[in-house]
């Protein structure tokens, strides 16, 4: 359903001679994949992200949605930035924040504060609607990211280092929780990150980027076993294969020292 | 919520204390016979007959027409120079255009087109209201076009992640995030509304505090004329805390998320 064709991405460089930081970059993301974007730091994934989300358009290449260019944020797609900290509206509390996403959908204000307060629940910041986002921890500032990306209710989800500050509990939870999510309402998940193990946990295909300036290195379908369980799934000989598989494609691609 | 800093009690009493003591001090002036009793009556005086023009009702009337003249210029120029400055500061179109006529009138003080706004607006009400509104919308402006500019690219992006269009980014994202600077171009265009306000009353006026002031000197009622002033020190200090009030009431996230958190 979300096509990206080609994609490269050149940001003028002040001064010295531009280089492409994408360059040809094509996949398809189909209806009820999670597709996982991994990839070594700095190679593009966040400006992959951004581009499928319509806030900056391709220096060459399309980005089709349902055979359609995007070129502005489409309704049916919701992003949880990396820099989430920074997303949240500080002259907003948590509640105010997560009522933003459902402002356009012309529900009566109390389904609204239902449907906030309940997003707030799954990510365990049940306590703390009325807090403003700077009041949290920067785990609990991602998570109320999350849960405005999630009551936002879009068929399509991209996520860009979601989990990348809370502790491993809290991690391994949000990590079903958006599985269960996946599951439940069938939505599309694009998700950046930089754990192998994360990626190969969640994902239903595996997108490896190379460094900069990247293009796709190999793309990799997860053939674990659904549902996912946090002990069982990553004990099995297959999930340590694929980790490892992945581990060296990685190390492949990344600067040499 | 974060609490404030807890305030000394040097700190709560220097205010009350400073207050209570200038009318001494004035008092041990004026008798002490260094200076003429008729130009510097004692505080007694004044503040006697202080009371009597407030219960006459000479002075609130003439206080209602100063603040009524600042009032509607200081209002005016915030309905106008508020969704201007943001048209600018988000258009760099707009900024091409509008700024050289800012640069070039930015400097003008204020004072020097009242004899102009005379020829044009008689010395009526409108002519105040137009010389306020003039002072005022300088700073406003230039702070809102600030504001606007400088709101943060991920804060829109979100909006528009989020599905807002044109109407509800302006109003929910970039006026919110923009309040801090707003409220800042509005803090410093209060004093000089009040300032040109009296002003403007005392070059071309029959009415209002600045008038009366003007013409209490005149006709030698020196403790009237130190009563004015003292209406006018009293009133603006309200008129001051009243904004600060709603001033902290409005960005009360601006100084906890500076400050990085509680
Ligand atoms: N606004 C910008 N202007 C210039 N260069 C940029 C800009 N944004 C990103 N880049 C460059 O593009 C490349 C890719 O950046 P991007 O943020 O997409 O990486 P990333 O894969 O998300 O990295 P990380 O995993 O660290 O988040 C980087 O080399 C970066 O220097
Ligand atoms: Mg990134």
């Amino acid at each position: 359903m979300l096509e990206i064709k080609n994609f490269s991405k050149t940001y003028a460089a002040n001064g010295a001679c531009p280089s492409p930081a994408v360059e040809n970059v094509s996949f398809t993301l189909r209806r009820g994949d999670l597709l996982v974007l991994a990839g070594p730091s700095g190679c593009g994934k966040s400006t992959i992200l951004t581009a499928a989300a319509g806030l900056a358009p391709p220096t060459c290449g399309q980005i089709l949605l349902e055979g359609r260019p995007v070129t502005a944020p489409p309704k049916e797609m919701a992003l949880v930035f990396q820099d989430y900290a920074n997303s949240l509206f500080p002259w907003r509390t948590v509640t105010g924040n997560v009522l933003f996403a459902l402002e356009g959908k012309g529900l009566s204000r109390k389904a609204m504060r239902d449907a906030a307060a309940s997003s707030l629940e799954s990510v365990g910041l049940g306590g703390f609607g009325d807090h403003y986002p700077w009041q949290l921890s920067g785990g609990m500032q991602q998570r109320a990211a999350i849960a405005r990306g999630l009551a936002y209710g879009a068929e399509i989800l991209l996520m860009d280092e979601p989990f990348a500050s809370v502790d491993a509990q809290t991690r391994e939870d949000l990590e079903d929780l958006l599985l269960r999510v996946r599951e439940r309402y069938g939505i599309t998940v694009l998700l950046v990150t930089h754990d192998i193990d994360e990626a190969v946990y969640l994902a239903s295909r595996i997108l490896v980027l190379s460094k900069r300036p990247s293009t796709v290195a190999a793309e990799i379908t997860v053939d674990l076993p659904w549902p996912r369980e946090q002990v069982g799934t990553r004990s099995l000989a297959r999930f340590i294969e694929l980790r490892n598989h992945i581990h060296q494609l990685l190390k492949a691609g990344a600067p040499s020292l | 919520m974060s609490s404030p800093r807890k305030r000394s009690l040097f700190e709560k009493a220097s205010g009350p204390v400073f207050f209570l003591s200038l009318p001494l001090l004035w008092e041990a002036v004026s008798r002490s016979g260094l200076v003429s009793k008729l130009y510097f009556p004692t505080a007694a005086d004044i503040i006697a007959v202080w009371f009597s023009l407030m219960a006459d009702g000479t002075l609130p009337l003439a206080l209602y027409q100063t603040f009524s003249r600042m009032a509607a210029g200081f209002f005016t120029a915030a309905c106008l120079m508020i969704p201007l400055g943001a048209a600018i500061g988000l258009s760099p179109r707009l900024r091409l255009l509008f700024t050289p006529a800012i640069e070039l009138l930015r400097p003008l003080p204020p004072p020097a087109i009242i004899p102009a706004a005379m020829l044009f607006l008689g010395i009526g009400s409108s002519m105040k209201i137009f010389v306020v509104f003039f002072a005022c919308s300088f700073p406003i402006l230039i702070n809102a076009m600030e504001g606007a500019r400088r709101v943060p690219r991920l804060f829109t992006d979100t909006g528009r992640v989020f599905g807002a269009g044109k109407g509800r980014l302006i109003w929910r994202v970039i006026l919110p995030a923009a309040s801090p600077r707003i409220m800042s171009g509005l803090r410093v265009a209060l004093p000089i509304a009040l300032i040109v306000a009296v002003l403007s009353e005392m070059v071309g006026s029959v009415d209002g505090v600045g008038h009366f002031i003007l013409h209490m000197q005149r006709v030698f009622s020196i403790p009237q004329m130190y009563a004015g002033v003292v209406t006018l020190g009293l009133a603006g200090w309200i008129i001051n805390a009243l904004f600060m009030l709603a001033d902290r009431k409005l960005l009360a996230w601006y100084g906890g998320w500076k400050r990085g958190g509680a």
